[in-house]
């Protein structure tokens, strides 16, 4: 299958980032947007370039600063002498594939004009709606460290983004090799495309179809309802919250040649998909990982 | 095991103890036709060759029309029986299904049930237990193998079957025996079916002595009587005389009872040395004869019983066997007699001319010394006890007095009688036991069928004097059994007695005791030391019944707990019943868990198996998981090809090393 030339074809190229590879494919066939939380120089751009790329879509980049504006990102009506009218000058969003580095850099008011492309997949300029190119995948990152000058993403931005990864340091094997061999990144981006953007909207819409059996909607249920409960956690996984988790589901047993859900599929992505959706109690603000492991160990899987 | 191999395996053993108990009671012809066809079934069933099961239907009908026409109310155990084994040995000629099996089972169920009415002994039960246990089991495998379409089971498999169904059974047992200490007990027996008290022609007691009906006797060493005194013990335990029935009619060949000429009166004794209380549990029915130490004064009993002037005592309705009743008596006691209606006792029938002549001369001075004379004539040579060559004949006594000089007692005691008669000494015989062994460690002592005796009174100055002209040589049977032989059969009598004595003992009263007892026992513990009258219903309840009763309840405490510990593991094995995906699944479980790996509760199924370290294990319990899931997680009934090949990957895993 073609899914698995584009998997192994990331997995060379992008050595020692495999979770990442999968998760960001997970997200983008479930029809989601990913934010990646992690400190610079690990290699964000270079998943998002080589992701584009392989799937045979167009990369389009915006880094997010403080004086950034919403046009900037949509793009803006620039009056043509010759034909005397305004044309329509796309922005950088009129891709497939768009990073927006350090996005908690930008002011509130250009974070909130990424709201329509995300949700919608459409932009509204001077009061005409332009549709942007299908599929449409929007990979965002901050620096989780640094906060001067920033402005954290509200809770009504964090619940669009389906999955929040970070990908974290490369193995020490392979960061011997980026030494010797120096950065790569020109020649990974010579990667051949091997899917086309239909085949991509074919996959993702074959992912809706992946089957959810009754009891692995109960464990979904559960698990939902126990984030609800948990005194610990202040508020628990919105709708919205749970439709996601059964999304970037279906994709995992998609990726994984399944046409069914498994406890698993849930239990391995509520790591992604839970945190950044819920709020915890004060004092156990920063331990959502923790706090689900032990929940998801005391919920019973549906085996028998 | 191979799923036919473990189902002939398991029908040739349920089919050992129907048929080994019935080798005695159910008719030798019958019994051996149904034995026959029964071997040749098997013989065609391991030939794979079976009868139509319309031929079988039709053979059964006109065996069940044969027992209806000859079926009487006398004959009605026996005939039932009959019918039940050859209905049992055709159905063993069918084709075999999970039905066949259970109307096998049933069969075999209802020989038992027939049987035990012929059986009062503790091993019946113990094998009916047993037989209970066996056929519990089959069925139980039977159906595993049925239901999960199983064609192999694994000797692990078999193993936690076996622990399942015996927990449940033994459970079940212990049910029993508080249902049988607690619920409500009634005095006489529900029901008496006729035909249960067959005529055993064995040796022992008889209600008519036949002189010459027999030319051989047969010892038997069954029990027939246990008894245990009060307190004390007897000086000499084999010289003690167990009167059971008194012969009054002689009518030249048989001796028998006349009641007619008995009045039913109390017997006039004139007491004398140590009386003595002792309790009698009697196996076996003797034609409703309640046998008695001599001499007894005095009889309890809690049925119905009549007494008689010459010290018999006869059961006045129907009881179920064993029976227990109490006596008092006294060896040293004699019978005496006022009335002046003796004449029965010198009744005479025709005699040769040579017995008169006999008669005439041991005649002596007094009748002491007829008496004395009669019976040292026997006791000399050539008389010889024996119960081989027995007179036979026109005139059996004549036989034996003049010519072959061998008998057993009954010759002794019948020519003995007969003699003193002709002498006009009013004389009678006896019939009964003489002798009994004391069972050290029980405590009790026992009578055999073979201690069977008959020995002779002679009225002599208004007391009946006991004679035993039998030669001495009659009473060395006891010590002719080797010893080890006898105490390895005393140890397994001393269990019987118990059983017997346990069952029979624990009556109404008993039972208001025990729980009066332990009411009270409770009520001391909780510190109300109110009365002591807990005390003296233990010494009430003493023995062994009381202590059977305490451990009953313990071990039905114990099982309870048992149950409850293992009741997780139980509901295991139960799963069986259910679907054989969760069948299937769990053996799975069971298969790793044996390797070390157990699913945590929150872990998939996928992630468990992710989690195997060993790569053929991984291997296979990845494939099993991948067609589980994929029946399982989308909601798609398990087919049949599913099963099956979850059930080869279940094989491979279990033939890994």
């Amino acid at each position: 299958m073609k899914i698995h030339r584009v998997l192994n074809t990331l997995r060379d190229t992008l050595s020692g980032k495999d979770k990442a590879i999968e998760l960001s494919l997970i997200c983008l066939f479930a029809q989601g947007h990913l934010l990646i939380e992690d400190l610079p120089g690990i290699g964000k751009t270079t998943l998002a370039l080589v992701l584009a790329k392989t799937l045979g879509l167009t990369f389009g980049r915006i880094q997010g600063t403080s004086d950034l504006l919403p046009s900037d990102i949509t793009g803006s009506s620039v009056y043509n002498k010759r034909t005397e009218s305004f044309v329509f000058q796309k922005g950088p969003i009129f891709n497939n594939v768009v990073l927006v580095d350090e996005i908690n850099r930008m002011s509130p008011k250009t974070q909130s004009a990424l709201l329509e492309p995300m949700e919608e997949g459409q932009v509204t300029v001077d009061g005409v709606t332009y549709s942007l190119p299908k599929p449409f995948f929007l990979i965002a990152t901050q620096n989780p460290i640094e906060y001067f000058g920033t402005f954290p993403l509200p809770e009504a931005q964090l619940d669009r983004f389906l999955m929040k990864i970070s990908i974290g340091y490369p193995p020490r094997a392979i960061e011997r090799e980026i030494l010797q061999r120096g950065s790569l990144r020109d020649e990974k981006l010579g990667v051949q495309a091997i899917l086309t953007p239909d085949e991509v909207l074919a996959i993702q819409s074959e992912v809706k179809k992946v089957k959810v059996s009754e009891k692995v909607l109960d464990y979904l249920l559960d698990l939902v309802e126990k984030t609800r409960e948990h005194p610990y956690i202040r508020v628990g996984l919105s709708s919205r919250g749970a439709l996601s988790l059964l999304a970037v589901s279906k994709a995992r047993a998609y990726l994984q040649d399944r046409d069914f859900v498994i406890p698993e599929d849930i239990k391995e992505l509520s790591f992604y998909v839970i945190p950044h959706r819920i709020l915890l109690q004060e004092e156990y603000v920063g331990k959502e990982k923790t706090l689900l492991k032990e929940i998801l160990e005391d919920l019973k899987a549906p085996v028998q | 095991m191979e799923k036919t191999k473990l189902e002939r395996l398991l029908l040739m053993l349920s089919l050992l103890i129907p048929f080994g108990l019935n080798f005695t009671i159910v008719d030798r012809k019958f019994y051996l036709l149904a034995v026959g066809l029964g071997l040749l079934a098997i013989f065609l069933e391991s030939r794979n060759f079976h009868i139509p099961r319309f031929v079988i239907n039709a053979l059964g009908v006109v065996f069940i029309l044969f027992f209806f026409f000859t079926v009487t109310l006398a004959n009605f155990l026996d005939n039932a029986l009959i019918t039940l084994f050859l209905l049992l040995s055709l159905k063993l000629f069918e084709k075999k299904r999970l039905r066949d099996y259970f109307q096998i089972y049933l069969l075999e169920f209802l020989i038992l049930a027939g049987t035990s009415f012929f059986y009062t002994s503790i091993w019946f039960f113990l094998l009916l237990l047993l037989q209970v246990f066996l056929i519990g089991i089959s069925l139980f495998i039977h159906l595993y193998m049925e239901e999960g379409e199983v064609a192999y089971v694994s000797g692990v498999e078999l193993k936690s079957m076996l622990f399942c169904m015996g927990t449940l059974l033994t459970g079940s047992i212990i049910l029993a025996g508080i249902f049988f200490i607690s619920l409500p007990r009634l005095q006489a027996p529900l029901l008496k079916i006729a035909g249960a008290e067959s005529d055993k022609a064995k040796t022992g007691f008889t209600e008519k002595i036949r002189l010459g009906a027999f030319s051989e006797i047969q010892e038997s060493s069954k029990v027939i009587l246990r008894f245990n005194l009060k307190a004390g013990k007897l000086p000499d335990a084999s010289s003690i005389y167990i009167r059971a029935i008194v012969y009054d009619h002689f009518d030249g060949k048989t001796w028998e009872r006349k009641e007619s000429v008995l009045l039913s009166s109390r017997p006039l004794l004139e007491r004398k040395g140590q009386h003595y209380g002792a309790t009698l549990y009697l196996q076996e029915d003797l034609q409703d004869y309640l046998p008695t130490l001599d001499y007894t004064f005095h009889l309890r009993a809690n049925y119905p019983f009549r007494e008689h002037r010459d010290g018999v005592y006869k059961l006045g309705e129907m009881v179920s066997y064993p029976l227990k009743y109490e006596i008092s008596f006294s060896p040293e006691t004699r019978l005496v007699e006022e009335t002046s209606e003796i004449g029965a006792y010198l009744q005479i029938p025709d005699v040769s001319p040579r017995i008169r002549k006999l008669a005439q001369s041991l005649r002596g001075g007094s009748d002491g010394e007829t008496l004395n004379k009669i019976v040292e004539y026997f006791h000399k040579a050539p008389f010889r006890y024996s119960l081989k060559r027995l007179p036979q004949g026109e005139d059996p006594l004549d036989r034996f007095l003049f010519e072959s000089k061998e008998g057993n007692c009954e010759f002794f005691a019948g020519a003995t009688a007969l003699l003193l008669r002709l002498n006009g000494i009013p004389a009678r015989v006896i019939g009964g036991y003489r002798g009994a062994v004391y069972h050290e460690r029980g405590g009790y002592y026992l009578v055999q069928e073979r201690f069977a005796h008959s020995w002779v009174e002679a009225l002599i100055n208004g007391q009946w004097v006991r004679v035993d002209p039998s030669p001495q040589a009659s009473f060395n049977i006891l010590s002719k059994e080797r010893k080890s032989l006898q105490r390895l059969k005393l140890y397994a009598d001393l269990i019987n007695f118990y059983y017997v004595k346990f069952i029979l003992d624990y009556d109404v009263t008993k039972q208001k005791k025990l729980w009066h007892f332990l009411g009270t026992g409770i009520s001391n513990l909780l510190g109300k030391k109110e009365n002591k009258s807990a005390i003296k219903d233990l010494s009430d309840l003493k023995g062994f019944s009381f202590l059977g009763v305490l451990g009953c309840v313990l071990i039905s405490v114990l099982g309870i707990i048992l149950l409850i510990k293992f009741r997780g593991d139980l509901w295991d094995y139960l799963e069986v019943f259910k679907k054989p995906e969760k069948r299937l699944f769990r053996r799975f479980e069971r298969e790793l868990k044996k390797r070390g790996y157990v699913r945590e509760k929150g872990a998939g199924l996928w992630e468990f198996v992710e989690s195997i370290r060993d790569s053929d294990l991984k291997f296979h319990a990845t494939r099993f998981a991948q067609i589980y899931s994929s029946y399982y997680y989308k909601d798609e009934p398990f087919d049949k090809k599913a099963i099956e090949e979850l059930e080869k990957c279940l094989k491979k895993l279990r033939e890994l090393k």
